[in-house]
């Protein structure tokens, strides 16, 4: 399966409550991660995404060259049963990675190692704070570290926003709602669409988070009874209801082939609309999703990737970890990622610019993620999500009002929250 | 495991009607065919779903999503099963992969028609195999006990399956049979189903023949391989039908026991192209694998049509 | 009683054939089926998270699904609705159908196999058509249809008031032909000399219908109903493939969730397999009490 797992990523992460995401830092102790080893890693995802972890295996490889390291795809759809099984007999991969919040959960089943032991720490520093954090227990333990970033922007249609005469995209809340008025009267049918996050609450992250709002305090305690998020869903749910969002899904390109003309949609799609939609060329353009009244937050998701604990080369694997964040190695990833056309954002943001996307792309993105935030990592969130979901589908489509649907959700995550 | 126990095998041919019953407007006079009327619309609808499959599997991918759609493929192609156009590592645009280039797997989609046609062949040789031996000896041989098995396994046509789905899970991960063929296969070939079926066709076959049988000499093994066998034919064959086309479609347990793309099933296959590709663009290659999956069973039908009629008229229904 | 000590072994010669012959069925019958079973009872009154071992917890289980949990009463109405209507409306349309085309002339041979093809294609081939007929944009195949009477693109599968309607629909269209073939049979069945008499007497065709027609048709339409309900209790693929959403199984605020989504998506997704088996066992009870009025297998039981 080639060229979809971003998507999927997302699709996934909002089903296991994980985030797709990523960050870093190399060096390596030279202990005796030079002793023999072959290392199989289950990497969650398509095909063309292994094929490009599997070029920083092989220049791993190159310099240690007892070890022998082989990337497997595991489809998200299974994914994490197939690693749950694994775990369960301990018998398996040496390396797995898959949605953000996987390391930790299989960790707190004795399933991983703690990272800390091989000097994973020196790595913080060149990962993306946000994301590195919900990678992270919330004992601090490191199971997992950042593997890859995905990330949301605005895609516009250039050609429409020139008829409408806007010389540019949206880059406040204030003037995406002016925008949209402007394009409703130019003729534009549908002026939004959100693609990625439609009615779900990765959509609603952003404004939250755009608002000053979060789902949990920073130690943990449920915080949608708040101001912050009355006035984000509310705002969120204008778009739908003032106007007219499409409540069903409808992929970026797809709406952007329509007649849409700006539609919030995952980095992944950069890479898709020319070759699905040639037609379209020319036409389309990125931006940073337009600020809120806190500032610019927008979600980072992705995978983490960590070290099983029934692993005969925990050494060694835990060495080849840390490699993935130096510089040859994210080149590598990144190289082949834009050969094969994967959406690879590495977890590294100095390394952002550098990714499979256009420069302007990939300009952009960099942007986005210096503010991103990732998803909650407290406990009882991967339970809570889907109901906290379905709760801003309540007042979105109608049934509830702002405040009890965000009291309602409030109280899922506390009763989760154990 | 396949199909839901209770639904007892009433397999039928509907081309196949001997007498005509005299209903309301009966014959072809013109009040016949205007009492018909709503039906005949109906089957416009029956018809469409299938035409829009159809034409969207020869669509090239950028026919997809034209507004309004096109009814007949503008520029026929076949790309949705095959693209050449299309390379991993060199956009190209306006092609994508076609069906039988999404999976990373030897002979890509052919793959997962070789697994479901192994699985459906395995399981139906399997299970009526062991099913037509167990019905010989409930019916034909006094052994102590049959009825309680009987019933026992007549009761467990009331249990729907899915009930077992959880540990049926958890044994296999114990024995290490998630993503194999025997995964598939073991948990599937005991059917109560068929057992019930061929234990009810038994009994109208008079013990005679099988005692003439015995007291010629020969063993009950011979005994069920050159004469019950034979005499079940027609019970084996309408069976059969009813586990290929069940165990051809099956998705649940599939769903659950496999892991890689190597051993998946077409509809799982077909399921896992669903998470992955939502955009229109990619509809034209789904619906070639749902054209792919659904030729064989309709062949299939069209086929042995006869037999539907036999399994009709072997199972309850007369009485 | 055995009467001679030679009694155990005689007996094995006698029936030792007999049993081998049927150790298959029943060894595999009793490991894949009657264990399971009888394991999956015991994990419904568990906490079992697939890694640890069970933790008994009891009742709680069945507390928390009867009590606690509003997907779970959620999914229970779902459910109930989309059956109730998928096999009235399909039972009633199976039969029109075998009326209306029972006859032996091609025209009636071709409407019935129309209408049956949807019983022997793909079902997950089904439900992808379904699902890119019902697609959201101007493009769709259910949208065109709209368009051209006037209306105006419909969001399908994002309307939780359409939900249940679109499945019934999916039911209706993809099993009112195994319906009707299992009429025809039966109507065939049914000797012509009693429509005679009936028309001797002078009873229109209304009245052949209601007074011949419909009561020897009891034991069909018994059975349709049955197997029909049986079979839409366990309903997943529709709601798996058409309406799962991005985190949950059963569409737009859970407008489709039903009994078998939800026992997966605890069950596989969260992997709460003890509360997964409780869901099951809700199941198994509702399947069983309507199995019991299933006749079949009573009479089948008489017959031995």
């Amino acid at each position: 399966m080639r060229r979809t797992t971003a998507a999927t990523c997302a699709a996934l992460i909002a089903a296991l409550g994980a985030g797709c995401a990523t960050s870093g830092t190399p060096e390596t102790k030279q202990a005796d991660a030079n002793a023999p080893a072959a290392i199989t890693w289950w990497s969650t995802g398509g095909d063309d995404e292994s094929a490009a972890f599997q070029k920083a295996a092989d220049l791993y490889t190159k310099s240690h060259p007892n070890v022998t390291i082989k990337v497997q795809t595991l489809s998200w759809d299974d994914a994490y049963a197939k690693l749950l099984a694994a775990s369960t007999s301990r018998s398996g991969p040496d390396i797995i990675s898959g949605g953000m919040t996987w390391t930790i959960q299989f960790g707190l089943r004795g399933g991983m190692v703690d990272l800390r032991k091989y000097g994973i720490e020196q790595l913080q520093a060149k990962a993306q704070p946000a994301q590195w954090k919900s990678a992270v227990s919330p004992d601090g333990t490191v199971y997992g570290i950042p593997l890859d970033m995905s990330t949301e922007a605005l895609y516009y249609r250039t050609d429409l926003f020139e008829k409408a005469g806007l010389k540019e995209p949206p880059k406040t809340w204030n003037e995406l709602t002016a925008d949209i008025e402007k394009l409703k009267k130019s003729g534009v049918k549908t002026p939004i669409s959100i693609d990625w996050g439609n009615l779900d609450w990765i959509g609603y992250f952003n404004f939250l988070y755009q608002a000053g709002g979060s789902f949990y305090t920073p130690d943990c305690k449920p915080s949608l009874n708040t101001p912050q998020a009355e006035q984000a869903l509310s705002y969120w749910i204008d778009l739908y209801r003032e106007h007219g969002a499409p409540k069903d899904t409808v992929t970026t390109s797809d709406a952007l082939d329509a007649g849409t003309a700006m539609v919030y949609g995952g980095n992944w799609n950069a890479l898709a609309i020319d070759t699905s939609k040639p037609k379209l060329k020319g036409k389309w353009a990125i931006a940073p999703l337009p600020v809120g009244p806190a500032g610019p937050t927008t979600f980072i998701g992705g995978r983490a990737v960590g070290v099983t604990s029934y692993s005969k080369h925990i050494q060694q694997a835990a060495d080849f970890v840390k490699f993935l964040y130096t510089d040859e190695a994210v080149d590598a990833v990144s190289a082949e990622s834009k050969a094969r056309n994967v959406a690879y954002i590495p977890p590294r943001p100095d390394k952002v610019a550098d990714s499979p996307f256009t420069p302007e792309h990939s300009a952009v993105f960099a942007e986005i993620i210096k503010t991103g935030a990732a998803a909650p990592g407290c406990p009882g969130w991967d339970e809570s999500a889907s109901d906290v979901a379905k709760q801003l589908q309540a007042a979105i489509l109608g049934n509830a009002d702002v405040k009890t649907a965000l009291a309602e959700a409030a109280k899922v995550m506390e009763r989760n929250a154990g | 495991m396949a199909v839901a126990p209770t639904t007892t095998p009433l397999v039928a041919d509907p081309a196949a009607a001997p007498r005509q019953a005299p209903a309301a407007g009966s014959g072809a006079t013109w009040r016949g065919h205007l009492l018909r009327l709503p039906f005949y619309l109906l089957s416009l609808t029956m018809i469409a779903p299938f035409y829009w499959m159809l034409i969207t599997v020869f669509k090239p991918v950028t026919e997809l999503n034209r507004q309004p759609p096109s009814f007949v493929p503008e520029h026929p192609t076949l790309s949705n099963f095959y693209d050449p156009g299309y390379s991993p590592t060199q956009v190209n645009p306006g092609h994508l992969q076609g069906i039988f280039q999404r999976f990373q797997v030897d002979f890509g989609f052919g793959r997962f028609m070789f697994n479901s046609l192994v699985i459906t062949v395995a399981i139906t040789v399997g299970s009526l195999l062991i099913a037509s031996l167990a019905a010989y000896v409930i019916t034909k041989h006094r052994v102590p006990g049959r009825r309680l098995i009987f019933l026992l396994i007549v009761a467990s046509m009331m249990v729907p399956w899915q009930t077992t789905l959880v540990p049926n899970y958890v044994i296999m991960r114990n024995l290490g049979w998630l993503d194999t063929y025997q995964g598939y296969i073991v948990p599937a070939l005991a059917k109560a189903f068929v057992l019930f079926f061929l234990v009810q066709f038994l009994h109208s076959v008079p013990d005679e023949l099988i005692q003439a049988a015995r007291v010629d000499g020969a063993g009950e093994w011979r005994i069920w391989w050159q004469i019950v066998l034979p005499l079940l034919r027609p019970a084996l064959a309408a069976m059969s039908i009813f586990i290929v086309l069940a165990e051809w479609n099956n998705f649940l347990w599939p769903l659950i026991i496999v892991q890689s793309d190597e051993m998946a099933n077409i509809p799982v296959a077909l399921a896992r192209l669903n998470t992955y590709f939502g955009g229109a663009q990619h509809q034209g290659a789904i619906m070639a694998g749902g054209l792919l999956a659904s030729l064989p069973s309709i062949a299939f039908f069209l086929a042995f049509q006869r037999y539907f009629t036999r399994g009709i008229v072997l199972s309850g229904l007369k009485g | 009683m055995a009467t001679h000590a030679a009694a155990p072994r005689q007996r094995w010669r006698r029936y030792g054939t007999s049993y081998l012959m049927l150790l298959p069925f029943l060894g595999l019958f009793a490991g894949f089926l009657v264990w399971p079973l009888a394991n999956s009872l015991y994990l419904s009154f568990t906490k079992f998270d697939g890694v640890n071992a069970p933790e008994f917890e009891g009742l709680e289980n069945f507390r928390r699904l009867l009590f606690d949990d509003d997907r779970f009463r959620h999914a229970l109405g779902n459910t109930f609705l989309y059956v109730v209507a998928s096999v009235g409306i399909g039972t009633l349309l199976s039969l029109g159908l075998a009326l209306a085309f029972s006859g032996s002339s091609w025209p009636h041979r071709i409407m019935r196999t129309i209408f049956f093809l949807p019983s022997v294609t793909s079902s997950i081939a089904l439900m992808l058509l379904w699902k890119w007929i019902f697609n959201p944009g101007d493009f769709g195949l259910a949208n065109t249809v709209m368009t051209w009477f006037g209306g105006r693109a419909v969001e399908w599968l994002a309307t939780p008031g359409l939900t249940i309607p679109i499945l019934v629909l999916m039911s209706v269209w993809g099993g009112m032909g195994y319906g009707m073939v299992l009429y025809v049979a039966g109507l065939n069945t049914i000797p012509q000399e009693y429509y005679e008499a009936a028309r001797i007497d002078g009873a229109t065709s209304w009245q052949q219908f209601r007074r011949v027609t419909l009561p020897l048709l009891r034991p069909v339409t018994t059975y349709v109903v049955v197997t029909g309900l049986i079979g839409a209790f366990q309903v997943f693929e529709a709601v798996y493939i058409v309406f799962r959403g991005t985190n949950n199984i059963g569409g737009v605020l859970d407008s489709g969730l039903m009994i078998v989504p939800y026992l997966y998506d605890q069950g596989f997704t969260h992997f709460k397999l003890g509360y997964a088996s409780a869901i099951a066992w809700v199941l198994f009870l509702i399947i069983f009490a309507l199995s019991m009025v299933n006749l079949r297998i009573g009479r089948a039981l008489k017959e031995l």
